[in-house]
């Protein structure tokens, strides 16, 4: 048991945090629903660090402070798939950025306008399509990530993958969304913390209320607990750890999303301000696996096996 | 980062299972109902806490010197988790061998050692904790309970409340005011319960058996051979041996054994559904976000890190736990709860409701991660 990260991986964050650096805060006077993290993509593809997953100096917790530290950038950086689902599930070099999607359920894919590959999940396979040239449609999304559709004509001409099992993909994909609530969540909780302590009523600083300390203080305590769990999901590998990660994760970024906006004032709801970026990336990874039900549903499964399988929504539980 | 544990643990672990797998009746749940303050409970811990000590495994984080087995902070909570999984037979005992030793043995005089240290570590003495006073809960620096100067002694006069196990404890460490208002002017005496002036009343509630006491204290005539440590000074002993108390016991192995006792009562019967199984999934994630944020603390312990507010984010994160977990029983197992037939959700139920008082309420811990983690600005 040592629940410091190791030199390596220490040394592997503080790289990190050079590199997203020049991206810790939006350009002044920009208003947009999401600002475009690919150049930072392409700098962390360049000098390796998407691989890191793979390396056995970092294993997936290296993928995964990729993650937890990008979801803490106002920028969208398409990390998900080409950082840790794909190095850790498919292991085949996949071309990234790669989004993720459900089959036949293409409606609302995160990152897809960005991402070379699409990997789908199916019930029984994984498929990998190569999007150049794919009719993909960039939605009017006010998210903090961009979002795009594709049909399931377009989807069903992905390259069967053999050998890579659908509950795996899931599995990692959940560690993944775990990271990035856990990343966004501390963000979000760290700018709103920085707000209380500056905006005054009544004559005295509002974090000084109790009312918002003590709910700040239950916000700290889920962003911590999200990333233990996520941590300990991606460091074990263990499946009901990943969807246990996940259920908690979902159900903290509600909370987290409410109280931070909250405190806020009417300025948590403006796009003149960065919280918009951590509250709608959280409120967008909140059901991406279909939410605390879902996840839940993969968990339990997980930890008590029915006797008899029961029909089930079949995407919940893929 | 490593989740894992040595094989060297998990052996210790694997040890401690089996003795304690032997040293159990097999009607351990029915008799002890897994209550810390049961009476049976107390009494079995006179005798299993002896036989942990032949094994070395009461004292085993002790000092070499000092008849311990000086093993690692994780061996001490492996030990806490294998005993709190069921119930903690050691009763109170628990806290004689986490605090009340060693207090004694950093701030007590070779006499105060020779007399309890060696009954501490053989496992036949009990001790209750007389902090807690009518009007001095959560602010437990206002204690009014007075010890006077009198000759070589002091007279105590006041009350205690809520205290655990007084009515079957030997031994009582007690806080009292020798000076003026304020930290600085308690200190400590180690008071036998059996003494003239001292009545103790069980306080009736739905904790366990003998969870709740008062405890007067009427012209309680004590030598200043009783007192531990320096006169006004025991705020700072309280604090120091307290540090690690903060962070509870680790409660969350039983509440995680009452949770699978409960999905495999619904799943035999056919009635877990697909609510009722996420929101066991909701408490179990919640109890290993506790758990892990426990070990952080150990982990922190283990590399002689100051104490700092991952102690209280940890509490925190077991209280909301366990929480779900009470509302889990009652939404799903309610004629299960009502019955009170099932020794494990009857515990699992019960205990919960105190998870937010006991050792700090769950209050003050927030309060204390917005001054200290969140450094948020203080009412002016
Ligand atoms: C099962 C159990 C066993 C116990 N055993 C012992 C024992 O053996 N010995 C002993 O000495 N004591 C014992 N206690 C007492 C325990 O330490 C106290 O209950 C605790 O310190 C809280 O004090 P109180 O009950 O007086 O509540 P109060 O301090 O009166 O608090 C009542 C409520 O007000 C809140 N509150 C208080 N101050 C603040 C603040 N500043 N800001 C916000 N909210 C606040 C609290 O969080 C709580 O919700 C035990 C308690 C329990 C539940």
């Amino acid at each position: 048991m040592d629940l410091d990260l190791s030199p390596d991986q220490q040394e592997l964050q503080a790289a990190i945090g050079r590199m997203a650096a020049p991206y810790q805060s939006a350009p002044a006077g920009d208003t947009s629903y999401y600002l475009d993290g690919m150049p930072l993509y392409a700098e962390m593809e360049a000098g390796g660090f998407t691989n890191a997953a793979a390396m056995d100096d970092y294993g997936a917790l290296g993928g995964l402070l990729l993650l937890e530290a990008a979801s803490a950038l106002p920028y969208s950086v398409p990390l998900t798939g080409a950082a840790l689902v794909a190095p850790m599930a498919v292991r085949e070099g996949l071309k990234g950025p790669v989004a993720l999607a459900f089959s036949g359920r293409g409606a609302a894919v995160r990152h897809l306008p960005m991402a070379s590959t699409l990997l789908i999940v199916g019930d029984d396979e994984v498929r990998a399509l190569d999007l150049a040239g794919r009719q993909v449609e960039a939605l009017r999304s006010i998210f903090a990530d961009p979002f795009g559709t594709i049909s399931d004509h377009e989807m069903r001409q992905g390259r069967r993958l053999d050998g890579v099992r659908p509950q795996d993909v899931v599995k990692w994909w959940s560690v993944g969304v775990a990271a990035e609530i856990a990343g966004a969540a501390a963000a979000a909780v760290d700018r709103t913390v920085e707000f209380v302590k500056m905006r005054r009523q009544f004559g005295r600083p509002i974090g000084s209320y109790q009312a918002i300390q003590h709910r700040l203080a239950e916000c700290e305590v889920l962003a911590d607990a999200t990333r233990m769990l996520a941590r300990r999901a991606a460091v074990t590998g263990d499946a009901a750890a990943a969807f246990l990660a996940a259920t908690y994760a979902e159900a903290a970024a509600g909370r987290i999303t409410y109280d931070t906006q909250q405190f806020h004032g009417a300025a948590g709801l403006t796009r003149e301000i960065e919280l918009h970026f951590f509250t709608y990336r959280l409120r967008s990874l909140q059901g991406e696996l279909a939410g605390v039900a879902g996840s839940a549903a993969r968990a339990a499964d997980q930890l008590w096996p029915r006797r008899e399988a029961r029909p089930v929504e079949k995407h919940l539980v893929a | 980062m490593d989740f894992s544990w040595t094989d060297e643990q998990t052996a210790f672990r694997e040890r401690l299972q089996g003795i304690i797998a032997r040293a159990l009746p097999a009607d351990w749940g029915e008799k002890s109902r897994y209550d810390t303050s049961s009476a049976y409970m107390s009494e079995f811990s006179r005798t299993f806490c002896p036989m942990l000590a032949s094994e070395g495994l009461l004292i085993p984080h002790w000092p070499v010197e000092l008849g311990g087995g000086g093993m690692d902070p994780f061996h001490h909570w492996i030990l806490g988790e294998e005993m709190f999984y069921v119930g903690d037979p050691r009763s109170y005992q628990y806290m004689n061998v986490n605090w009340v030793g060693p207090a004694i043995i950093q701030y007590g005089t070779d006499a105060q050692r020779r007399e309890h240290i060696g009954r501490i570590a053989s496992g036949t003495t009990i001790w209750c904790q007389g902090f807690s006073e009518p009007s001095a809960g959560s602010d437990l620096a206002a204690l009014s309970t007075r010890a006077e100067r009198r000759g070589d002694g002091y007279v105590l006069n006041g009350s205690k409340i809520w205290t655990s196990g007084a009515s079957l404890a030997d031994y009582c460490f007690l806080l009292a005011r020798t000076g003026g208002p304020g930290t600085h002017g308690i200190s400590v005496f180690l008071l036998p319960t059996k003494m003239p002036g001292i009545e103790i009343r069980v306080v009736p509630s739905f904790m366990g058996q003998y969870s709740f006491h008062e405890v007067f204290l009427t012209d309680v005539q004590v030598p200043a051979e009783m007192r531990l440590g320096e006169e006004n000074k025991g705020w700072t002993i309280v604090r120091s041996v307290l540090h690690n108390e903060r962070i509870g016991q680790p409660r969350y192995m039983l509440s995680m054994r009452v949770l699978e006792h409960a999905m495999g009562l619904l799943v035999a019967r056919g009635e877990d559904t697909e609510l009722a199984r996420a929101r066991a999934v909701q408490a179990q994630a919640g109890l290993e976000a506790a758990r892990y944020l426990a070990l952080g603390v150990i982990d922190r312990r283990a590399k002689k890190l100051p104490v700092d507010t991952s102690t209280n984010i940890a509490r925190y994160a077991l209280v909301t736990a366990d929480r779900l977990v009470a509302d889990f029983l009652c939404d799903f197992l309610h004629d299960d709860v009502t019955a009170d037939i099932d020794p494990l959700i009857s515990v699992g139920f019960r205990r919960t409701g105190s998870t937010g008082l006991a050792a700090g309420s769950a209050e003050i811990q927030l309060n204390l991660i917005s001054k200290h983690h969140l450094q948020l600005p203080a009412v002016a």
